[in-house]
């Protein structure tokens, strides 16, 4: 049913350049890139966000070379990686200084989970609860490396299948299946070995 | 065994992490922002479009041009020339001389030689292998241009 709404949401932006159809379509895919990046950038909401804006005008401007052989999400997670790439390229060549994630960044300190930054925001106990949890999320994904990374959080956290993250990824099933495996492996022992079971 | 039994250990623990991690996220104005930088988008549907008109109307005046040659060639407008010649004239003389019954007679001798105006198997044959070809030509093209711009991707 998604599916076909997207579809015809599609053929309004196409045709008719109809700015309201996109808007419907951001609308319903938002969470998803905005999930998927911030998993990505292990927790960095404000560049999630500006990645995710990224991602759906690059979506805009090339919505015309959807041929619908993948879903509509699975390819705007497809240009969600890419704009993440980029945007780890430009950080690798040019870094910047971001106060708020060197010191409290999860790369921080990535053998034991860390409720440090939660304690710091004692303010509101719903909001702590939910920060630690966010932060320990993070935290434990960001031992992975990043491939493996993507694959664990296209399948654990987006729901997609092995077909659809080589798709996104542009890599073969099996390579995949392999990353997927050790992904798996390595975040399970890391949240055991911190007393999570 | 024991391989198998740790990695469901790990499905299960995972699927568990990941389901008490989960929260969702709302818009908060994400899509009015998206909206508002939105650039200017060239209608690249609206430019494939044209493009292929451009295509067709080429094709059309190349076909048309293509097929008036061939059936010079063939001789079909001079049959056809004669055979309306002699028809009006009949006419012209039948209706000079009030003579319905010759008007008739020349009526049905016109339509008794219609099919030999028109192009025989072997000039039809000619015309169907030129279309075919043509044809071919169109799809060859066609699919290197969507090749080339990436239309299956």
């Amino acid at each position: 049913m998604q599916r076909l709404s997207d579809i015809a949401l599609i053929a309004q932006v196409v045709t008719l350049g109809s700015e309201r159809a996109f808007g419907q379509l951001v609308r319903a895919h938002q969470e998803a890139v905005r999930r998927f990046l911030l998993r990505l950038t292990t927790g960095d909401e404000m560049r999630a966000d500006d990645l995710a804006q990224e991602t759906f005008i690059r979506a805009w401007q090339g919505l015309s070379s959807f041929r619908q052989l993948a879903g509509f999400e699975t390819w705007l997670l497809r240009i969600a990686y890419r704009v993440f790439l980029d945007d780890e390229r430009k950080e690798k060549a040019h870094p910047t200084f971001n106060p708020e994630t060197s010191s409290n960044s999860p790369k921080g300190d990535p053998n034991t989970l860390s409720l440090e930054k939660g304690q710091e925001a004692m303010n509101d106990e719903g909001q702590t609860e939910t920060f630690s949890l966010h932060y320990d999320l993070d935290q434990a994904l960001s031992t992975l490396s990043e491939t493996e990374r993507t694959c664990v959080v296209l399948q654990c956290v987006q729901g997609q299948s092995i077909r659809e993250i080589a798709q996104i990824m542009s890599l073969p099933e099996n390579t995949v299946k392999s990353h997927l495996l050790r992904g798996k492996k390595n975040l399970a022992s890391y949240l055991r070995r911190n007393g999570y079971c | 065994m024991n391989m198998n039994h740790n990695m469901n250990n790990d499905e299960v623990l995972l699927s568990k992490f990941f389901a008490e991690h989960h929260e969702p996220i709302a818009d908060n104005g994400f899509t009015e922002r998206v909206l508002a930088a939105l650039p200017e988008r060239e209608n690249a549907c609206l430019a494939e479009t044209m493009r292929l008109r451009r295509w067709s109307l080429w094709l059309n005046v190349f076909g048309i041009v293509a097929g008036l040659g061939l059936l010079i060639y063939l001789g079909v407008f001079g049959m056809a020339w004669d055979g309306l010649m002699t028809f009006f004239n009949r006419i012209y003389v039948g209706v000079i001389t009030f003579d319905f019954e010759s008007l008739l007679v020349d009526l049905m001798l016109f339509l008794h030689r219609l099919p030999e105006l028109l192009p025989s198997t072997s000039q039809l044959l000619v015309i169907s292998a030129t279309t075919l070809l043509l044809s071919y030509e169109v799809v060859k093209k066609l699919y290197i241009t969507a090749q080339n711009e990436n239309w299956f991707a």
